[in-house]
């Protein structure tokens, strides 16, 4: 899984850059390091990397804007590495577009369980026979090449790949109304089972992408208190052809 | 509206009777009288509006003689005289000199009621300008003054300056409820001014001056619990009241202008926002005109604003003790929230290397062992320092950092000091510089503490010093401090690393602040050595402050500690 995989890790201290180097690359990753914001959004997008690990403590220097700065032309996965345990900060984590983080202190485990359940998301998945379609008013997606479109058009840049992963589940659920739960489990994990928060927060990031008037929903609606639904036209939301296997 | 009150004095029966029934038909309370001294008299028993006199009255008090004594009886009276042709230039001279108007004889009732309802009319309005004027005056004056000052201190005594200054007042008293003592009375300022002369017009009165309130308290304990009752009275009914001899006068009333009291009080009270605040007491003594309506209202303006002026400077300071308490707590929060980061970092890496040589799926190579073993042992020790110097800084911060000093030898610490660097890092260059030993006093100082300070400010030198170290350690004593009469000595550790910013050297003694070199940032370091130095410095009297003159150019770190008292030691030698 992880041959030829590039992760870029930033952080200021160096002990930490060479724990999490070790152990990744116990795993066949190529790993990138940088102890500073400026230099982390270069190499975002000259290497192009799998997957980035960023500390949000940098010194001098905001760690969510640099998680913003990179979000601004890449969907690359991204975990946060906070010291904090702060329900607001990991809020905010996601506002600016993290996947997913991990508190210090973490252990050997910990890391690795993280950067391949993260992985796992966002990988491609083999091409099917079928070429399975969905549409859904002015939303379509393309399920094998991850690829979502709004009135006919791709979205620039794509979807990150939680955002995606979230959409997937709405949309082979079309009509039915997802518990919180479900959907953070689905999406997450079992353990954000109960992490509303942080689904309102990307329920709104995936509002701002595909409704045609965020602060007024049609196609996402909200069941307060209970869950999320994808709403679809008549005739509309079902899934042509067969899904791949994996997200 | 009931009509006024008429006298008529007119030493001439027929027209005296005439007058009076031509206004009694018209529903004039009137009361006729003879001469110009009956009608002093009667002033003096009966309050009335208007007088109306003959001008000319031979064998007594002419008609102008009368309105002017009336008038300084009863000032607010519309003076009016009945003239005959002959004296009309004199009549209108007389306009000048206190009469409101005049009717010329012979006149019809018409005439003499028209001119009676005018003049009154007319000074009547001209009082309400007047008194407008002279209010709007007062009102912006005061609220000028007391607005201007927020001095909670001051405000009593200004409000109370204010009032002397337009009321004629013998004495006035401020009264405050006191903060802690709910509903209890203080006095806050009295204010006390001497007998004008006898007959002197002016209008100018004599300034007050302000005894001591703990003086008057004392020699007055009688005059202050009734001081008190008065404004305890007018607080709890949210009026103004006026006293005569101790007793409450209804304001308005006949008895207002009695000249045989001994003694007239007015009490206004004084509210903010139907907040109680206190009371203003003024006081005149029965040889004075008495309080006047006008100087009623004045009372009250004063009162008002003043008020509102003492309340509000009240409310800054108890919002200025919520803030300063906000702040602390905010400063609190910060801190614990930064030391739980920091102690995060070094349990990261230990957490971290450890769970890593235990991974099942992995066989670590001895070396790697080894060296990831070494780090968290290294990580330990930081997180030991880390912990010792967070419980420094908060014993510092709780004002309980203990030090033992004592006189001690100075140069002496320093040699320990550099002793003990040369050891550790023998690639530093250091010097040691002090005066001849014979000429360095004693100092008072606890030498462990300052052997800590000097160890820090030493490896912070080395830490920012990456090429070719050079540092000097360098004693001087001071002059005499001017103000507290402290001889000191200053000691300053200079290095040729690489500087600070004026930023840098704003917050260099702030707790975590750690200098950003651009570069990855050092681990080494907790960023509280330098507020620990602070701490013991400042235990000790001195002071402690960075100078530097910019990157690139070094720093040099100066201390001060004072010189030990040996004076009742010398015997024992």
């Amino acid at each position: 899984m992880s041959k030829d995989k590039t992760v870029l890790v930033v952080d200021d201290q160096p002990g930490l850059l060479r724990l999490v180097r070790d152990n990744l690359e116990t795993l066949q990753f190529k790993v990138i390091t940088a102890s500073e914001g400026n230099k982390a959004i270069d190499i975002a997008e000259n290497e192009k990397p799998d997957l980035v690990i960023l500390d949000i403590m940098l010194p001098g220097q905001d760690g969510y804007q640099v998680c913003k700065r990179i979000r601004e032309f890449s969907t690359v996965p991204i975990i946060m590495l906070t010291a904090r345990n702060d329900r607001q900060d990991l809020v905010q984590g996601f506002e600016m577009g993290a996947d997913d983080y991990i508190t210090k202190p973490f252990s050997a485990e910990e890391l690795l369980a993280r950067v391949k359940a993260v992985m796992r998301r966002s990988e491609y998945t083999e091409m099917n026979r079928y070429s399975p379609s969905f549409t859904c008013g002015d939303i379509s997606i393309d399920f094998v090449r991850h690829e979502v479109s709004k009135n006919g058009q791709p979205l620039q840049p794509g979807l990150t790949p939680t955002e995606y992963r979230l959409l997937y589940y709405l949309a082979t659920n079309a009509s039915r109304v997802m518990l919180h739960s479900d959907l953070l489990t689905k999406v997450w994990g079992p353990e954000y089972a109960g992490a509303t928060d942080y689904l309102r927060v990307y329920i709104r990031h995936l509002r701002t992408r595909l409704e045609p008037k965020d602060s007024d929903p049609i196609y996402i609606l909200t069941v307060p208190g209970v869950g999320y639904v994808l709403k679809c036209p008549q005739g509309q939301g079902q899934i042509v052809g067969q899904l791949p296997e994996e997200v | 509206m009931p009509k006024e009150t008429i006298v008529v004095v007119d030493d001439e029966p027929a027209a005296r009777t005439a007058v009076a029934r031509l206004l009694q038909e018209r529903g004039y309370t009137v009361h006729a009288l003879t001469g110009g001294q009956e009608a002093i008299d009667f002033a003096n028993t009966t309050p009335f509006d208007v007088l109306l006199t003959d001008f000319r009255m031979p064998g007594g008090l002419d008609g102008l003689t009368t309105v002017r004594a009336v008038r300084r009886i009863i000032p607010q009276v519309v003076a009016i005289i009945m003239t005959g042709h002959s004296s009309i230039d004199l009549a209108i001279e007389s306009l000048k000199l206190g009469v409101h108007g005049f009717v010329v004889k012979p006149f019809t009732a018409f005439e003499l009621i028209r001119n009676i309802e005018q003049t009154i009319a007319q000074q009547t309005l001209s009082r309400e300008n007047i008194k407008m004027r002279a209010l709007v005056d007062v009102f912006s004056t005061t609220e000028a003054l007391l607005s201007a000052n927020t001095d909670a201190a001051r405000l009593p005594r200004l409000t109370l300056e204010l009032a002397m200054d337009r009321v004629s007042a013998r004495q006035a008293g401020l009264l405050l409820l006191s903060g802690d003592q709910e509903n209890q009375l203080e006095l806050a300022v009295i204010a006390q001014r001497a007998a004008a002369e006898e007959d002197s017009d002016t209008n100018n009165l004599l300034p007050p001056y302000f005894p001591p309130v703990e003086l008057f308290i004392r020699s007055n304990s009688v005059q202050l619990e009734h001081l008190r009752q008065l404004g305890q009275q007018v607080l709890d009914s949210n009026s103004t009241k006026l006293f005569i001899d101790g007793k409450e006068v209804a304001l308005g009333s006949s008895s207002m202008v009695s000249t045989h009291s001994q003694v007239t009080q007015v009490a206004v009270p004084l509210m903010a926002q139907g907040r109680k605040v206190g009371a203003l007491v003024m006081e005149k003594t029965g040889a004075e005109e008495n309080f006047t309506e006008v100087d009623l209202q004045i009372a009250a303006i004063l009162a008002s604003q003043g008020a509102i002026a003492i309340d509000n400077s009240r409310l800054m300071h108890r919002l200025a003790q919520v803030e300063a308490l906000h702040q602390a707590d905010r400063l609190r929060s910060e801190f614990v929230a930064m030391v739980s980061h920091e102690l995060r970092t070094p349990l990261t890496s230990i957490k971290g290397y450890a769970t890593t040589l235990l991974r099942p799926d992995v066989q670590w190579n001895n070396q790697t062992g080894t060296e990831y073993l070494s780090i968290i042992s290294e990580e330990c020790d930081k997180l030991m320092q880390l912990i010792d110097n967070i419980l420094e800084v908060s014993r510092i911060e709780a004002g309980a950092l203990r030090i033992y000093p004592e006189p001690i030898q100075i140069y002496e610490v320093l040699d320990r000091a550099a002793t003990e660097t040369r050891r550790r890092s023998p690639e530093v260059n250091l010097e040691v510089k002090y005066p001849p030993v014979n000429e360095i006093p004693y100092v008072q100082g606890d030498s462990q503490r300052i052997i800590q300070v000097l160890r820090n400010l030493i490896q912070n030198a080395i830490k920012y010093t990456p090429q070719d170290p050079h540092i000097l350690l360098e004693l001087s004593l001071m002059p005499v401090n001017q103000v507290n009469d402290q001889e000191m000595v200053q000691i300053k550790v200079q290095d040729n690393g690489i500087g600070l910013t004026q930023e840098n050297k704003d917050r260099i003694f702030e707790r975590f602040y750690r200098v950003d070199t651009g570069s990855a940032r050092r681990t080494e370091g907790t960023g509280l050595g330098l507020a620990i130095c602070r701490g013991i410095v400042e235990a000790h009297g001195g002071r402690i402050w960075v100078e530097s003159a910019g990157r690139g150019k070094g720093s040099a770190f100066y201390f001060t500690l004072p010189v030990a008292d040996i004076s009742n030691q010398i015997e024992l030698d």
